[in-house]
């Protein structure tokens, strides 16, 4: 079966975003864009939150191979968009982004028993948090970052169930980043 | 100068209280092998007072240096940082 690949920029303890939902200490560089290049040739699919959604359409169709080496990959794939409010969601001249709005667990289920191959969910803590509940994620790539936030937006919720996992590869970039891939341990 | 180090077993979410409960599972030869080389190359150790309790109520009876490091905790002086404990329940 395809699976869910969990994709995130994590700091070390554990936020997503800072207090104002900022980014700016996300560390991309060469290594992290062929990071992202070698995941996205390994997908059909990326999932995406509305609000990743947003941020993502305001820059990446009219982003270019030249200046981004993951651009046509982030153009051409297809996009899966969750969300209760948007009625659209375009995607510059490609229009390859599908909206779903409700039962978003159900339709992601659905989507991992139709052939294909593996997608990817990069940010949303909400829309990770949901899945991570219906245990619809088959591999966790946390990129930790070498700073501690203080606060934000944490990848796990607080309060929820154990997640046992199996770690699959651990990946050091020169940057101080470090790479660590886990799989959800057989219940 | 002095180097003050932070040893934690921490899960992924950033909990690390109460690692008796969740941390045994992972134990393992080569991690205990990281723990004796870093405990062999201090020579005191900081503790809170939870930790301090936790330690005291089991260390000083591991006298047949329990991991390769018992008889080096045992012996380093320990510096307890609590507004509450009076004295020390074990001389260390």
């Amino acid at each position: 079966m395809r699976k869910v690949i969990l994709s995130m920029m994590v700091s070390l303890d554990g936020f997503i975003e800072g207090p104002n939902r900022e980014l700016d200490w996300t560390i991309v560089d060469k290594e992290i864009d062929t990071y992202a290049d070698d995941l996205l040739s390994t997908v059909d699919a990326i999932l995406l939150g509305r609000r990743t959604y947003q941020l993502f359409v305001g820059f990446w169709p009219t982003a270019t191979t030249e200046e981004e080496i993951i651009a046509d990959k982030m153009n051409e794939i297809p996009k899966i968009v969750f969300s209760r409010t948007l009625d659209k969601a375009p995607w510059g001249k490609w229009n390859n982004a599908h909206l779903v709005q409700e039962n978003i667990a159900e339709e992601l289920s659905n989507m991992k028993k139709q052939p294909g191959k593996n997608m990817v969910i990069f940010g949303g803590a909400n829309l990770a948090q949901t899945f991570m509940q219906h245990d619809l994620i088959d591999e966790y790539r946390l990129l930790v970052q070498p700073i501690v936030l203080g606060s934000g937006t944490p990848l796990f919720k607080s309060g929820s169930d154990r997640i046992h996992l199996n770690l699959l590869k651990t990946q050091k970039f020169n940057s101080g980043v470090v790479g660590v891939y886990y799989q959800p341990a057989k219940k | 100068m002095r180097k003050i180090i932070v040893s934690e077993f921490v899960t992924l979410d950033g909990v690390m209280e109460a690692p008796e409960t969740w941390q045994f599972p992972y134990y393992s030869d080569d991690m205990g092998e990281v723990i004796k080389v870093q405990n062999l190359a201090s020579d005191a150790m900081l503790l809170g007072r939870v930790t301090y309790e936790v330690f005291a109520a089991y260390w000083p009876t591991q006298i047949n240096n329990e991991f390769g490091i018992a008889d080096k905790l045992n012996s380093m002086p320990k510096f307890v940082v609590s507004s509450t404990l009076q004295k020390p329940l074990v001389r260390g």
